[in-house]
């Protein structure tokens, strides 16, 4: 286990921003801690990088407890939001400066190796002020990973990136990551970022992991309304006295559809229309969000009959379901 | 320790004897603290105008002149307060040349200066740079996230700032404010010379007329509480707002003026610069060369030689300290930390001479305890050059820290904590990382510090060793003999002295 | 750079206290002491160190310091704090025959713990255009209706002010002294500030007619090199009051020293004094500062004769410091800032 937080709790002053955090991560795994701004999972990272110390619980990091240990006794990474790099020394500079008192040739070796690794052949000699978001944000994992961490932590990566570069640039991120055999422990508020990266997503609310599952998991089987909600259009039904979570997507509109719904708002998003429909099920009113063919023409529809996909993976327990 | 004399005054001689106290509350002490009050009040208003207005102009606007005036507004630093005091009474009290050429064309009438007016005035040109230099280094990092928004939603100039401008940079602001107000608070001097009775003459009163250092800690304890008001008021006005903002700031375009508008702006600038640094100058430059040749022997030299060493040495330890203190803070900011911040900042809030007295008490008990224990032969501290830089460092702390203190918050606190992360130690982070960014900032808090230890008075007239004289005793002592003409010489050494590392510092720092 | 600066200075501050030495806390800041102890230096080879403040901070300084003080000699620059400073013990007693023979009885401690060295008279100055020397007479007097809002005097803080109230107080008592000092306040043209020659200059300027000053400062403003001063100075008219048949003679200070009771070079501290009784001495003090000399057979400067001749009060200084502290109450009782 590469890390593991048990009941961890901090207050600042009188807020209690965690409550009691449960999570682990397997070697080589990436990890995202997602839930809105102010949840405190930034407070986590801090924690576990060793700038803040937990109130109550433990943290242990490559299976050994952290509770002695000074932030810089910890070897692990830390890519920070803006990056945090050293403005008054160049890439090469920044980049060798967390490497131990070895001679100049093996540090020079070193970094060769890590400007290769993250493309940044020829900047070594440029200032952190010269450098794109991009490629700033390279240099900060450059000169993480050259102090060998195993784990690494970033902190709202994708935040200050482009949009448009946004996929890109994850792409070559995680890329690396995988490259350097490293784990590493995502913090976001971005629900799409998260499931795309992750192989293990927390979901933080209230102080707590409200849900702690694979990507897939927490998108089919979400353990609250409010986890539901957060990863996209979600619409819950009940049938036989369980709840389903039956995304727009799992849906059938056929003329022959068991259900038939009236059209009560459409919006089109480009490469598919959104369509907000009023029907009876068991006796009780819903609102149900679908999807249309983006070539469909709804000019004079006033309804649509549709089929769902039932699917048990996606139901869950009425009594458990919180708001 | 930097502490232990401030502790020692309000703590000295509690018990004795309150029959002098009764009297001062009886009598006058009320009256006191409303002066005391008023002064602070009016300070207060005359150097946030020439402070923040100064500041806005010279940052946000472009026009002809615009860098003289930069640097300009921060030279009435240079002329310590009481000096310029005795400059505006020789200039414009009565039977001054300008009152007698204005007798001459016939004017009937003509002013006091020498009452509270002036004080407020003088006091507030001589300590309004404070705000000027800490709001206009916050305008400037915060120029391109404030204006330009505030503007571009179609708010007014006007509107802009002050809905925007101040409460965005009160932070600088009130910083800047609490340093005048604890000066004021402090002064001697001026308000002395000037006839104003404030809570200084009533600690002066008690302890050095009456003898009765019991009344004068209780008096300074009253002073302790604008002190505490005006901390409680920066505390509060920092809120919950720990930000760091970006580090860099681009540049920015600044708004033209011309014509009118121009003509009112040089009109505003020109009365802090006028009066806070040009005419004392001018003044002080003709004296200097009519009276060089008397004053300018071996002693001079020698004087400022005295000067140089021991600012030097005192604003090297102060920074020293400031740096630790402040990064202390910055590691761990706890109440513990903050409160050991606070508390040694007092010592800026006392006259002088107060301080000067703790110093004393203390060393010699000190003292006294090595003679009487470890056979010392005579007084080993007391009356040495180490007393009067110690001096320094207890009355100026505060100075050096608080400036330390803002300039470590210019730099986001993330990049402490990726070096740290990268495996290097907290003292490995703050040789590699901090102290090579804050070099230029720590070299102005240095030269805030020496600027306040070569103009201080009362500390070094007490505390001295014998024969030692520096530029602000000379010029003090020629000054109170009624030839403060003569003293120019001194108080121009005081401002060259001054002079050369701020031009230094700003051009620099372009 | 920096520290070879300072050992340097640590150098030449241990030298200073290496050979034959006096070690003097002085009140007085005058060029021309500079200039004595020059002389004194030459003279006898003995090194003269001075630490110059006011006189309550440096027997504060004193005081602290014990019997372990470096001081040898403690200078002020008027009777009230020589007499506090004997009263908390920091003098010795001195027997020289010399200062005993030159300085008169009156104007020094009569068991030898201090010697006066100058002497200053606090007169009456008036603007010789508005009023006539006949319509003064005595420090009382100008407390009449007819001086309304014409008097001009400085802050109650400053010691000659203290030390004239507490004449009065020990020769009328604490009722007419008050009473007195009220009526001063009634007649003030403005409220105090500033020196005594900012007085004078208020005095020319109009705003009052009459001031209360020490005689040195009339010397100093007809010499100023400031043609602005010597303007005021010869527009003030030099008023003795208190001459008449009966009446007590003008106030007087004197500046002066004692010996320190930790003085280690007590030898030298008397040779000092000695010799800052000597007619050399004396003949510098008068010339330089238009201080009366305390040694009757020198003469003051010839612009301090021209003002004449006057009857002292005769009333034994300590007095002042005996009543200081009742004085300076006073003055907050009356409001006078």
């Amino acid at each position: 286990m590469i890390l593991n937080l048990k009941h961890i709790a901090k207050n600042f002053g009188e807020i209690e921003v965690l409550k009691d955090i449960n999570v682990d991560l397997k070697e080589g795994e990436i990890l995202t801690i997602l839930g809105a701004s102010g949840s405190g999972k930034s407070t986590i990272l801090n924690l576990i990088a060793g700038f803040e110390k937990p109130d109550y619980g433990s943290i242990n990091i490559y299976g050994k407890d952290t509770r002695q240990k000074e932030p810089h006794e910890r070897n692990v990474g830390f890519v920070f939001q803006n990056y945090a790099l050293f403005p008054h020394l160049n890439v090469f500079k920044n980049i060798s400066f967390g490497i131990g008192k070895i001679d100049i040739s093996k540090q020079t070796l070193q970094v060769e190796k890590l400007l290769k690794l993250t493309g940044l052949q020829g900047c070594e000699k440029r200032y952190p002020h010269e450098l794109s978001g991009g490629q700033q944000q390279r240099v900060a994992l450059a000169r993480t990973l050259a102090t060998n961490p195993k784990l690494i932590l970033f902190d709202e990566a994708f935040s200050n990136v482009d949009a448009i570069l946004k996929s890109k640039i994850q792409k070559e991120l995680i890329s690396i990551i995988k490259r350097s055999r490293v784990s590493a422990v995502f913090v976001t508020h971005d629900s799409k970022e998260a499931l795309s990266i992750s192989d293990k997503i927390a979901y933080l609310k209230d102080g707590k992991v409200s849900q702690f599952s694979t990507p897939k998991d927490i998108y089919n089987k979400p353990s609250s309304k409010s986890v539901g909600h957060f990863f996209g259009k979600a619409n819950f039904i009940e049938k036989a006295g369980k709840n389903y979570c039956v995304r727009p997507e799992e849906c059938i509109i056929k003329k022959s559809g068991k259900h038939k719904g009236l059209i009560t708002n459409i919006s089109y998003h480009g490469e598919r229309q959104e369509v907000e429909l009023d029907f009876k099920y068991n006796e009780k009113e819903y609102k149900f969000i679908t999807y249309v063919d983006k070539n469909f023409d709804l000019t004079n529809t006033k309804s649509l009959n549709f089929d769902i996909i039932w699917k048990n993976s996606n139901c869950m327990d009425i009594y458990t379901m919180q708001p | 320790m930097v502490i232990l004399p401030i502790i020692l005054i309000v703590f000295y001689g509690l018990g004795t004897d309150g029959e002098n106290l009764q009297h001062l509350k009886d009598t006058v002490l009320l009256k006191y603290i409303g002066t005391t009050a008023k002064l602070l009040l009016f300070v207060s208003i005359l150097s946030l105008i020439f402070g923040i207005g100064s500041a806005f102009i010279v940052t946000f606007y472009e026009f002809r002149f615009q860098k003289t005036y930069t640097i300009g507004l921060v030279l009435p630093f240079v002329i310590p307060a009481y000096i310029l005091g005795f400059i505006y009474s020789d200039i414009f009290g009565y039977y001054s040349y300008l009152h007698i050429f204005l007798m001459d064309l016939g004017f009937k009438n003509y002013f006091d200066v020498l009452n509270f007016n002036t004080v407020s005035f003088v006091l507030a040109l001589a300590l309004y740079p404070y705000i000027y230099l800490m709001v206009r280094a916050s305008f400037l990092k915060n120029a391109n996230t404030l204006l330009r928004p505030a503007l571009s939603l179609g708010m007014s100039k006007e509107k802009a700032l002050f809905r925007v401008v101040l409460p965005l940079n009160r932070v600088a602001i009130v910083g800047g404010l609490s340093l005048v107000l604890m000066e004021t608070i402090s002064e001697y001097g001026v308000v002395s010379y000037y006839g104003v009775d404030t809570l200084s003459t009533a600690v002066f009163k008690s302890w050095f007329d009456m003898g009765d250092s019991g009344s004068a800690s209780y008096i300074s304890s009253i002073a302790m509480i604008f002190i505490l008001v005006i901390l409680l008021i920066e505390k509060f006005s920092q809120g919950r707002a720990r930000y760091t903002a970006e580090s860099a700031s681009l540049p920015f375009e600044k708004i033209k003026l011309k014509g009118i508008k121009a003509f009112f702006v040089h009109t505003f600038l020109s009365i802090p610069l006028l009066f806070g640094f040009v005419l004392p100058f001018i003044w002080i430059v003709n004296y200097t060369f009519k009276y060089a040749k008397e004053r300018i022997d071996e002693e001079f030299f020698i004087v400022i030689l005295n000067s140089f060493v021991a600012s030097a040495f005192a604003s090297f330890i102060i920074i020293i300290l400031a740096v630790i203190l402040a990064y202390t803070y910055r590691l761990a900011p706890s109440i513990y930390t903050k409160y050991i911040n606070k508390f040694a900042s007092l010592g800026y809030s006392m006259p002088g001479a107060v301080v000067a007295i703790g110093i004393i008490i203390l060393f010699a008990d000190f003292d006294h305890y090595l003679i009487e224990n470890f056979g010392f032969k005579e007084l080993l501290l007391s009356g040495t050059l180490f007393a009067l830089v110690f001096g320094y460092v207890v009355r100026f702390l505060a100075v050096g820290l608080s400036s330390v203190l803002s300039s470590f918050e210019k730099v986001e606190l993330n990049i402490n904590k990726a070096s740290r992360n990268l495996g290097k130690t907290p003292l490995q982070t703050l040789f590699q990382i901090e102290l090579p960014l804050l070099k230029n900032s720590l070299i102005i808090a240095y030269i805030l510090v020496f600027i306040d230890t070569i103009k201080e008075l009362p500390l070094t007239l007490i505390l001295r060793p014998f024969n030692y004289e520096t530029l602000a005793t000379k010029t003090y002592e020629l000054a109170i003999n009624e030839m403060v003409q003569e003293s120019a010489v001194y108080a121009f050494c005081i401002i060259l002295i001054c002079f050369i590392p701020i031009i230094f510092n700003l051009k620099d720092h372009k | 750079m920096l520290k070879k600066l300072i050992a340097g200075v640590v150098l030449v501050s241990s030298i200073v206290y290496a050979s034959s030495e006096v070690n003097v806390y002085s009140h007085r800041h005058y060029d021309s002491d500079k200039q004595l102890f020059k002389m004194f230096e030459d003279k006898t080879g003995i090194k003269v160190n001075i630490v110059k403040a006011k006189a309550n901070e440096l027997m504060m300084r004193l005081e602290k310091e014990g019997k372990n003080s470096p001081a040898d000699i403690f200078i002020t620059a008027d009777v009230g704090r020589l007499y506090l400073a004997q009263s908390k013990g920091l003098f010795q007693k001195i027997d020289s025959q010399y200062l005993n023979e030159t300085i008169p009885e009156q104007l020094r401690e009569k068991d030898g713990y201090w010697f006066g060295l100058t002497k200053r008279a606090r007169v009456i100055v008036y603007n010789k255009d508005k009023v006539k020397p006949s319509e003064l007479s005595t420090y009382e007097d100008l407390t009449a209706p007819k001086w309304n809002k014409r008097v001009i005097i400085r802050k109650s803080s400053n010691i000659y002010n203290q030390s004239l109230l507490a004449s009065m107080i020990d020769s009328q008592g604490r009722e007419k002294a008050k009473i007195w000092a009220e009526g001063i306040v009634k007649n003030m043209g403005r409220a105090p500030t500033g020196s005594d020659r900012d007085q004078m200059k208020a005095v020319v300027a109009g705003v009052g007619d009459v001031a209360i000053v020490n005689t040195y400062y009339v010397g100093q403003l007809l010499n100023s090199k400031k043609s602005n001063e010597v303007m005021v100075g010869k527009k003030m008219g030099v008023f003795f009051p208190n001459q008449g048949e009966g009446e007590r003679g003008t106030h007087i200070n004197i500046s002066g020293a004692g010996v320190t009771l930790s003085s280690k070079n007590r030898d030298n501290a008397i040779k000092l004094l000695e010799f800052l009784a000597s007619p050399e001495a004396q003949k510098v003090f008068a010339e330089a500062n238009y201080e009366y000399p305390a040694n009757p057979n020198v003469k003051a400067s010839k612009l301090i004769q021209s003002l004449g001749t006057f009857k002292e009060d005769s009333i034994e200084l300590y007095k002042y410091g005996v009543y200081n502290a009742e004085a300076v109450k006073i003055f907050d009782e009356v409001n006078w800032k």
